[in-house]
């Protein structure tokens, strides 16, 4: 029994071929969104402010953390799942690597001073433990949503809470100090040719990565079947139990990735971070057109997002608009993006 | 019609936000030209909803006024390290000409202000202050180690010179808190009556907070004093004792003088407020940025503003009113 061609066979070829022209029109679509914005905020803004290479340098910088977690979570997406807790399990993280970093590069003293005998291997260690901290969390949700049946938003409630206390009962609440240096100039805030900044590297070579899973693996057709509908997937042989828990892992891992970064970028871990994190992922997947319903959505979408909420954020900041008015227009934005999405589902 | 609507929908947004913008500028008004050019000064604050914050930048934008410069207010969407970056990264591609932030971590907020020397835009740090001081030309803030010591002389004075007393403060890690705790416990050394019954830490959460209160009130029933640290410390403290019935028994000295730190004075949960100069940090902070800007003198390296002891008595004294904290307009 080929799983693959009975899989097609479920999605239906005539609608999988039609849902993908409807989603790539609606992307093109969120494309000329993003452009039209960065148009009126390049228009109303002083020349050279909003629209030089170096700003729109730092727009990509804003969104590679929404755009790490968000490729693995638009895959959760499409599998009907939901992850509330990726900013605890960045910040859980950040705080394991951060502490092996400096207590692996020297001695307390010699750290203080500056001095890492041994920076290769505390950076090596460190980079492990984080994604490996950030994959356990993952797999605790995964096993929580797959065996006991609590539903994701719940389930990944309590890990929000779980993870979060337990960073500030290892840190007491205080930021990890004396997090070697040269991390932090060589690589987080260090340019790939002069040009694009690493974090950016980092999220480009993920989103790519992702995409091509999700659009020409089985491991991605498993995922868009298993939204579609679940119970006909696993008749068709497919471990839906652990398909999805392997994505519960995925992002966890990425949200171990993006701890990581935090701590190349800010020389520091802490606990009072990414607060508007995890809604700021799912929002940005929405906008990009994936649907919470499960079933549909593209990477190419996701990236989108991200960028458009980026945009926004800096382009009101670069305007001068008061900070209040900038939460209103990101919200009204998700609205649209979600009203566009409720039309798109009734006219189908 | 979906195309229609969502364009619609950007025009809409935008058209807001320059009318926001149009009536910002209007309100600068004609000014007496003291500095030399109408500098274009940026505020940052670390937090997008705090009365402290915004009576910092009202003694900004007074002063900024009088010299003829004009101050824009900016704060990150949460008290975090990646939305101050945010913030600082957009407004750096505004090219402003000087820039005060209160930052909101002292260890990664270094390599942000490191990135505005370096692209010639000089800093002033208020309220807080960055681990390495290179990056910035100065900093404007209170002596907390001296406010904390005046809440002990001042719990010390209140009780008679004895009695069980607690404190309730931030979770070690902000530069001005610690100070206030260090500094309390060296008005404790020197005040010997007061006994020190009880510790407690949180962060700004009021839920969690009220819990320590209660928590600390239960625990020493022979309680006559706490000392809250920062604002929601004191809401708690305020609100815990209310419940206990015991306003007016256990004295409550607070930080800072947000609008519902004042109304807990007022209603006689609280026995005094210790309120930092908040209006005039930032009036200093402008003074400061056009001196530099107009003729290179460089700022003291810290500046510490003082505080006013707030009680029942004076707090609607003309002299009080200007340390009273304000809205966001």
């Amino acid at each position: 029994m080929n799983t693959k061609n009975l899989t097609s066979e479920i999605l239906d070829k005539d609608t999988k071929t039609e849902k993908h022209k409807i989603q790539f029109f609606e992307n093109q679509w969120i494309f000329l969104i993003l452009l039209g914005l960065i148009l009126i905020f390049a228009l109303v803004t002083p020349p050279g402010s909003f629209f030089s290479f170096r700003n729109l340098q730092n727009i990509t910088l804003d969104a590679s953390t929404i755009l790490i977690i968000g490729s693995g979570m638009t895959l959760l997406l499409i599998a009907k799942g939901i992850d509330l807790s990726t900013g605890s399990m960045a910040i859980f993280s950040a705080i394991a690597a951060a502490t092996i970093m400096v207590q692996l590069a020297g001695t307390p003293d010699e750290v203080a001073q500056f001095q890492y005998p041994h920076l290769g291997i505390a950076l090596a260690a460190g980079i492990i433990v984080g994604i490996a901290m950030g994959a356990l969390w993952g797999a605790v949700n995964g096993l929580l949503v797959v065996k006991s049946k609590v539903p994701p938003f719940i389930a990944t409630l309590g890990t929000m809470g779980i993870a979060l206390g337990l960073a500030q009962v290892w840190t007491g609440g205080i930021n990890v100090q004396h997090v070697p240096l040269p991390f932090q100039s060589e690589f987080g805030l260090g340019k790939m040719a002069g040009l694009i900044p690493w974090p950016v590297v980092v999220a480009i070579v993920i989103a790519a990565f992702f995409w091509i899973l999700l659009a020409y693996t089985k491991f991605g057709l498993h995922t868009y079947a298993i939204g579609a509908n679940v119970e006909a997937a696993r008749r068709v042989g497919i471990n839906t139990e652990r398909h999805i828990c392997i994505l519960y892992t995925i992002v966890g891992a990425l949200c171990g990735v993006v701890g990581i970064l935090d701590v190349a970028r800010f020389n520091t871990a802490s606990v009072a971070s990414h607060t508007n994190t995890p809604l700021s992922v799912i929002s940005a997947i929405i906008i990009g057109g994936t649907s919470m319903h499960g079933g549909r959505g593209r990477i190419s979408g996701t990236i989108i997002g991200a960028l458009i909420q980026a945009v926004l954020l800096n382009g009101f900041i670069v305007m001068g608009v008061t900070p209040f008015w900038q939460n209103v227009a990101v919200g009204v934005v998700l609205l649209v993006a979600v009203q566009i999405d409720q039309i798109r589902r009734r006219s189908n | 019609m979906k195309r229609v609507l969502s364009l619609m929908l950007v025009m809409v947004m935008s058209v807001i936000a320059i009318v926001d913008i149009v009536a910002q500028t209007s309100t600068a008004g004609e000014k007496s030209k003291v500095a030399q050019k109408s500098y274009k000064i940026v505020l940052v604050s670390a937090q997008s909803s705090n009365p402290y914050f915004f009576t910092i930048n009202a003694g900004a934008q007074d002063e900024a006024k009088t010299l003829g410069v004009s101050v824009v207010f900016q704060a990150p969407q949460a008290n975090n390290i990646q939305s101050q970056l945010t913030v600082v990264q957009a407004i750096q591609a505004t090219k402003p000409d000087f820039v005060i932030i209160a930052p909101v971590d002292s260890t990664g907020m270094i390599a942000p202000l490191r990135m505005m020397k370096e692209d010639n835009i000089p800093v002033i740090t208020v309220d807080r202050d960055v681990l390495d001081t290179s990056v910035r030309l100065g900093t404007i803030i209170s002596n907390n180690k001296k406010g904390g010591y005046m809440a002990a002389e001042y719990l010390s004075k209140a009780l008679g010179g004895s009695g069980d007393v607690a404190y309730l403060g931030f979770t070690p890690g902000i530069q001005s808190v610690d100070d206030r705790h260090t500094g309390w416990n060296d008005g404790l050394k020197e005040f010997k009556g007061l006994r020190l019954a009880g510790e407690a830490f949180e962060t700004s959460d009021l839920q969690s907070l009220t819990a320590k209160a209660n928590a600390l009130l239960t625990r020493n029933p022979n309680l006559k004093g706490i000392f809250a640290s920062f604002t929601n410390a004191v809401l708690a403290a305020a609100s815990a004792v209310k419940n206990a019935g015991l306003s007016g028994k256990v004295k409550v000295v607070g930080f800072d003088a947000s609008p519902d730190e004042i109304q807990a004075l007022r209603s006689g949960a609280i026995d005094a407020l210790i309120a930092q100069e908040a209006y005039t940090m930032g009036q200093l902070a402008v003074r400061y940025a056009v001196d530099y800007l107009d003729n290179g003198t460089k700022p003291p390296d810290t500046t510490y503003t003082s505080f006013i002891v707030i009680t029942p008595e004076n707090v609607n004294s003309p002299d009080i009113v200007p340390y009273i904290y304000r809205g966001a307009k």
